[in-house]
């Protein structure tokens, strides 16, 4: 099992490696890389939902952060893309620290409540305090990312191509941290509080401490998303943190299956590509996405990676 | 040593009083019962010393540090252990993950190392999971410990759980009920568990309502009903207390 | 310039309608132990119900009851299949419905009836009134004293009625109600009716004064769920406060500080009193 699960990784590597080469239009490598990005966002997502199990509707807010500081720190501080990228998740994450500090003791509905007021709330900072973010204008003309390799010369990520690397390299990265996350000791305390929060706490599990991490772990990949959505389409401003994004996210991860790394992966790729070919509007395509939302929760709650995960352990039992 | 002490301990619910200034000790080494009719307040006892229930008067003391009001996962990190009436395992968790549950780091503990395995990590896990086979083999269900826990036995699931109670090495185990709902022979095999640990240096703090097993096992006995402490002495001055017998059986 | 008091009655219009929305979302959650966060489109289609009944000639207390009788339903068949089905599962589930179907409702909005807000004009409720040197227009005299009559008469039902007293029961103890034969599906499909038809209430008793949009509920209900919270999960009498000293807060606040920020003054009231009393000022009672 284990031999042939590195074959398909490795061929699906190097098919992910050529993909620039296979020669689709410029318009789908667009979405590929969106989809590259929204498969970042919903992994930091599902680590909240999915294995920390609480509702959090903060998330858009951290992609906001992430964005608007990698763009302030690359604009106005002329600080090194490298650089600012990984700050900008850290500072999402130490704002996901100062709010789930007192959130996170909350009552469970109270903290969906709360997390969703936060989200309003940096609406709102985007969108009043001029000085810093340019207001309901938002900031135009953010500068593509700019890598300097030190005696190597500078990488300059311009074309679909550059992106698309880029963003590969930004899903590698989190799919590797959530599968060591996931598998670690980090991920079986996640995952006793969620089953029984009372047992793991005798058994010296901190659920405060962990769920603290689990926030802030979710908000830093968020911020990155943010942040390299922000220099790809070189503009930032207050719709990065819409409530749209919580809509999306939700689906995404729970139709996708929450809980499992490739059914998130598959609800991300899966809800970037359908709305691009779905010549509706967008509030027509909220309709629908309600009702997916809907129809989801009640026939398959564990989405289509639970399934898939159903099945493949159904057929190992059955080999045994 | 006084390991385990309740000082004036009192527990209020909405105005049902649930503990009564109760007083009480246990020895390092001893295994101490705990007896009394239902709902005289055993439970809640347990829960107040663990943390899982906030106290409304008096103190609770472990190893003459007052841990009173301390947050459960703080007093489990401190050397006490417990199980639980209704067994607690993770049933969809393997044996062997269940037992690893059970061993927290301390304080110390560092998040990014755990997730990127450093050594120090790797050989904590390697300790980890062989300790934790020992406990498995101790009682005899080592092999299960690829099996989901929820697919054992009701029999084998309180042996887990007495076992994830020991892996972090506790000063005093906390055992609610062991004997409850177990067949006899099963009975004999937890005593005989629990005697030998004994021998190895744990104490233990025994709430049980089946009399042959409380006596053969405690040294002490303490008796509760209503909340208030009624008795304590050896198991045989016990079954002969008057105030005991009244209090199971009425006049 | 604006008086202390005319700020004062102000508040206490808009927290008419706050407590109503709210209490319709307490009761929900005591009961059903679920979150509606759908209840601002309640509000918000009973708005657009009444525009809609009024243009076509028909008079406003009409439209106003059939406002209700739309949204009572509404919420009946929603519970019955969006809600119903999902107790019981994982605690998400039930919220995660609602927020669905918030979806499904606001966009749904959008798509019909564009997103250019509409108004109707009543030229009745647009007298002034003058108490005591406060003015106010006559609708929202009308709302405070609408909603003081619908309090009473809730207080009333739930205190006196066979229903109600069966509604506080299975908000203290669901099994126990089950158990002696209280039909609790019957009592959760009515509680959340009762809290649509609030919710729709609110909206058809505004739509005189306020621009009617898609959006009109989300930014009330976030003010609502402040109230919630602050007054205790399940705490009628607390969430009707709270909803009032809410309104009011925000009524002052904006004359004298800051309209931009005004739709987060609620929240950052709710946050505050959150930091010190998590479990809200007055306590999730056990019980209405």
């Amino acid at each position: 099992m284990r031999i042939s699960r590195l074959l398909v990784l490795t061929a699906v590597g190097i098919f992910l490696l050529g993909i620039p080469y296979f020669g689709f239009s410029a318009y789908v490598m667009h979405i590929i890389i969106f989809s590259g990005v929204y498969i970042v966002f919903a992994l930091s997502y599902d680590i909240v939902v999915g294995y920390l199990g609480m509702l959090s509707l903060a998330h858009p807010a951290f992609y906001g952060v992430g964005g608007y500081t990698s763009v302030l720190l690359v604009m106005r501080l002329d600080v090194p893309y490298i650089i600012a990228l990984p700050i900008a998740g850290i500072l999402a994450l130490l704002v996901a620290l100062a709010v789930g500090y007192p959130a996170l003791r909350l009552s469970y509905h109270s903290f969906a409540i709360v997390t969703l007021a936060f989200t309003l709330i940096m609406r709102a900072v985007w969108i009043n305090w001029v000085s810093l973010t340019n207001g309901p204008m938002g900031i135009p003309g953010v500068p593509r990312p700019v890598i300097d390799i030190p005696l190597l010369g500078s990488i300059h990520v311009e074309t679909s191509t550059g992106y698309y690397y880029f963003v590969l390299i930004l899903v590698i990265i989190t799919c590797l941290f959530v599968y060591l996350m996931i598998h670690s000791r980090v991920g079986r305390a996640l995952l006793s509080i969620r089953e029984n929060e009372v047992l793991a706490e005798t058994l010296g599990v901190n659920a405060f401490k962990y769920r603290m991490i689990a926030f802030a772990i979710g908000a830093f990949f968020a911020g990155l998303a943010g942040s390299f959505t922000a220099h790809y389409i070189t503009f930032i401003g207050p719709e990065f943190t819409d409530f749209y994004y919580v809509t999306m996210l939700l689906i995404m991860v729970i139709l996708g299956g929450s809980g499992t790394i490739h059914g998130v992966i598959i609800g991300a790729v899966a809800f970037t590509f359908i709305p691009e070919y779905l010549r509706i509007t967008p509030e027509f395509r909220d309709v629908i996405y309600g009702f997916v939302l809907l129809l989801t929760i009640t026939l398959m709650p564990e989405g289509i990676g639970g399934k898939i995960d159903e099945i493949l352990s159904r057929r190992r039992v059955r080999a045994s | 040593m006084r390991l385990l002490e309740t000082v004036d301990l009192t527990k209020n619910f909405y105005g049902l009083t649930a503990l009564d200034k109760v007083n009480l000790h246990v020895n390092k080494g001893e295994i101490v019962g705990l007896i009394g009719p239902n709902g005289s307040g055993k439970t809640t006892l347990f829960n107040c010393a663990t943390g899982v229930l906030p106290v409304t008067g008096g103190r609770v003391k472990f190893r003459g540090e007052d841990i009173t009001g301390l947050a459960t996962h703080e007093i489990a990190l401190k050397g006490l252990s417990r199980t639980f009436q209704i067994i607690r395992i993770f049933p969809k968790m393997t044996v062997m993950e269940n037992m690893l549950l059970a061993v927290q780091q301390h304080q110390g503990e560092r998040i990014l190392s755990s997730i990127f395995r450093t050594p120090r990590i790797r050989s904590f896990e390697r300790k980890a999971r062989e300790r934790a086979l020992e406990l498995l083999e101790f009682v005899n269900i080592a092999h299960l410990n690829h099996h989901l826990a929820g697919h054992l036995s009701f029999g084998q699931h309180k042996l887990l759980e007495f076992m994830m109670a020991l892996m972090s090495d506790p000063e005093i185990v906390l055992l609610d009920e062991p004997a409850a709902a177990v067949n006899p022979t099963m009975i004999r095999k937890m005593m005989d568990h629990i005697l030998q640990l004994n021998h190895e240096g744990y104490t233990f703090f025994i709430i049980e309502h089946n009399m042959d097993v409380v006596m053969e096992l405690c040294n002490k006995v303490v008796v509760l009903n209503y909340g208030e402490k009624i008795a304590e002495g050896r198991p045989e001055e016990i079954k002969n207390n008057e105030d005991v017998i009244e209090a199971y059986f009425g006049t | 310039m604006e008086t202390f008091f005319q700020l004062l009655a102000n508040g206490i219009a808009f927290g008419s309608i706050y407590a109503m929305v709210a209490v319709g979302l307490t009761i929900v959650f005591g009961i059903l132990e679920v979150v509606n966060f759908a209840q601002g489109e309640f509000y918000m289609l009973a708005a657009y119900v009444t525009f809609l009944v009024y243009i076509s000639q028909i008079p406003y207390p009409i439209a106003i009851v059939i406002a209700i009788g739309l949204m009572i339903i509404t919420g009946l068949v929603v519970e019955r299949f969006a809600i119903r089905p999902l107790i019981g599962r994982a605690w998400q589930l039930p919220i995660l419905s609602t927020l669905g179907i918030s979806i499904i409702m606001q966009n749904g909005a959008i798509v019909i009836w564009t997103p250019n807000p509409r108004t109707i004009i009543i030229d009745v409720a647009n007298i002034n009134v003058n108490i005591f040197g406060i003015v106010l227009v006559l609708q929202k005299l009308l709302i405070i004293l609408f909603a003081l009559a619908l309090f009473i008469g809730l207080h009333l039902f739930i205190q006196k009625t066979k229903t109600g007293k069966a509604m506080r029961a299975v908000s203290q103890n669901k099994e126990a109600c089950r158990i002696i034969g209280i039909d609790v599906p019957r009592i959760s499909a009515i509680t959340f009716a009762m809290g649509a038809g609030l919710s729709g209430f609110g909206g058809a008793l505004v739509a005189p004064v306020m621009a009617i949009h898609p959006v009109m509920g989300i930014l009330l209900v976030l003010k609502c769920f402040a109230a919630v919270i602050m007054g205790g999960f399940g705490n009628i009498k607390g969430t009707i406060y709270a909803a009032f000293i809410l309104a009011i807060v925000e009524s002052f606040a904006v004359a004298y500080l800051s309209l931009q920020y005004k739709d987060i003054f609620a929240f950052l009231v709710m946050i505050i009193i959150l930091l010190f009393k998590p479990a809200g000022l007055f306590g999730r009672k056990v019980g209405i």
